[in-house]
């Protein structure tokens, strides 16, 4: 059991890549949408990807503030300093561990883990492997939620033994 | 040889600046003539637009071999060749301009010089300054394309009510005279080699190969737009907006004075490869706006528009030559630069041409503009990737 509260940050050079990524992709999707204004198929499909551009970056800056603490009751969420969601490690109800990229990059330990742990009054924290020390953080969730009956599907499991817990 | 006490040679520095900005008046000296040209002697649209894209054809091979040539001990008998060669080509270009095929040879000549300075003048310049004034070397070196545009505009402008476009062309042969006698009175060390040249063991890796390739399809996709800009505006602006080509002149020279104000101090802001990449970007993002207010038909949009775009173009082209540093770091710099350099001479080949293409087909300048603001901008989001590949794991 963690006896002092721990945090955990995005990893900050990752979420500047993220965000000069973000707003290169919102530049140039401005660009598309006004070059294209003529053309209506254009236009719309151009706006779609300044729209995608534009939650990619305004994601990303969400990022900056965004902090996970754990302490010996529970998982919390805070941005910016106040606490947006707390769940107890008992009232945890289920917990998903999901990969997303090629299988390639699985191979290489890289692409993006993202775990979502829910409660009983559908309280939600999910947070992703840019954390610094994201793996060691997972882990500890599952520790934490081994003694109540938590829903956990395969994937999941597998997922959690590639990032070193031992089932 | 002018070397003062802080080992900085003065006389081959500048030697180097203005082989290159010479290099640069070779190619850009046809942007203003060529709406007059057109007038007198109905080139072919697209052949007249492989009168640049000559320059590109020549550097694309022969860049290679330049690179070994400077590299060995005979670099005042190279440059004394290519001297003579431009010379040779523009006067032969003066009296038999009515041809097209004699114009397109002469045109080839030019270009085997304009490729020996263009890596010549830069590499000149970085052996001769020292530690301390290498970053002012850099800074300066890179407006020799800006300098030798704005020379031969305003030549152009200021003498060729008199004496026609063929001034230009007798600049050039004043040019290449006058540089003859300085090389003949310089003492040249030998230059550093552009190429990899005497160093087979350094080899990219799979990621830097990966990094370089969206480098040089940034430099690819930007050089297409610059150089179809630099050779085809002042034919827009006397066929399109009616203005006299004198005065066309006078509108294109206002990016042109812009890009030289932006070049030095993008080359002295470049200490950390991040701010390089984070210029690179904010160029590519004032250029490719300003294409987008150029479609507005309005005159104080249409102003906007032409500083931006010499801010723009005066911060991207810095910032890409500083990227195979920030990428593979200083001692494969050679190696990286030749590869983004392949980039750079396929878009100065296509840009003239496709524009020349779509001229003939007589698809509108909106439609032009349109696609050019498309193509500055796919590079902006190849310049995030770029960023986020080199600077997000640490």
């Amino acid at each position: 059991m963690p006896t002092e509260t721990k945090s955990y940050h995005y990893h900050r050079p990752g979420l500047h890549g993220d965000l000069v990524l973000g707003i290169s992709g919102l530049c140039a999707g401005l660009v598309f949408t006004f070059a294209a204004l003529e053309t209506r198929f254009l236009f719309f499909l151009f706006l779609v990807v300044t729209t995608l551009a534009l939650y990619f970056s305004a994601n990303s800056l969400r990022r900056y503030w965004i902090e996970i603490q754990t302490d010996d009751k529970g998982i919390k969420l805070l941005s910016r300093g106040s606490e947006k969601c707390l769940i107890k490690w008992s009232e945890v109800k289920s917990i998903k561990l999901r990969f997303f990229g090629s299988k390639s990059q699985r191979e290489k330990g890289k692409g993006t883990l993202s775990l979502t742990m829910t409660d009983q009054n559908k309280a939600k924290i999910a947070f992703e492997s840019g954390l610094v020390d994201f793996d060691e953080l997972a882990r500890l969730c599952f520790e934490q939620t081994q003694d109540s009956s938590v829903e956990m599907d395969a994937v999941s499991v597998g997922n959690f033994e590639a990032v070193g817990v031992r089932l | 040889m002018t070397t003062k006490s802080d080992g900085t040679n003065w006389n081959l520095f500048f030697f180097g600046f203005f082989i290159a900005v010479y290099a640069a008046f070779l190619q850009f000296k046809l942007t203003p003539a060529l709406p007059e040209m057109m007038q007198l002697y109905s080139y072919d649209p697209a052949v007249a637009g492989a009168f640049m894209s000559v320059y590109a054809i020549i550097g694309f091979f022969l860049s290679p071999l330049i690179g070994r040539w400077l590299s060995g001990q005979k670099v005042k008998q190279l440059i004394l060749a290519v001297l003579v060669c431009s010379f040779v080509a523009q006067g032969v270009a003066i009296f038999a301009s009515h041809s097209s095929v004699i114009m397109l040879a002469s045109r080839t000549m030019e270009a085997i010089t304009f490729a020996v300075f263009a890596i010549g003048g830069p590499v000149i310049v970085g052996q001769a300054a020292s530690e301390k004034f290498r970053p002012l070397g850099i800074g300066i070196s890179s407006t020799w394309m800006p300098s030798g545009i704005l020379i031969s505009s305003v030549a152009y402008y200021w003498f060729a009510d008199d004496f026609g476009w063929s001034v230009l062309w007798y600049f050039g042969l004043a040019g290449a005279l006058s540089l003859l006698l300085w090389t003949v009175l310089s003492n040249f060390n030998k230059p550093q080699a552009a190429t990899t040249a005497g160093k087979p063991s350094l080899s990219l890796t799979k990621a830097e190969e990966i990094s370089l390739l969206l480098a040089t399809s940034i430099f690819l996709l930007w050089s297409i737009q610059f150089n179809a800009y630099m050779t085809w505006f002042t034919t827009y602006v006397t066929d399109t907006l009616g203005y006299h080509p004198v005065d066309a002149v006078w509108v294109f020279m206002l990016p042109v004075i812009v890009i030289i104000f932006a070049n030095v101090p993008v080359g002295l802001a470049q200490t950390t490869g991040r701010i390089t990449l984070i210029l690179l970007t904010v160029g590519l993002v004032i250029q490719a706006l300003s294409w987008v207010l150029g479609l507005y038909k309005n005159e104080t949009f249409q102003v906007i528009a032409l500083i931006a775009y010499g801010i723009g173009a005066g911060i991207v082209p810095a910032a890409l030559f500083g990227c195979p540093k920030a990428i593979v770091g200083s001692e494969k710099y050679a190696m990286a630069f030749s590869r983004m350099m392949t980039g750079r001479y396929i878009g100065v080949f296509l840009g003239p041409i496709l524009i020349g293409i779509a001229i003939r087909q007589d698809i509108s300048w909106d439609l032009v503009m349109g696609i050019a603001a498309i193509m500055t901008a796919i590079p902006l989001i190849f310049a995030g990737l770029l960023y986020k590949r080199l600077y997000s794991r640490s």
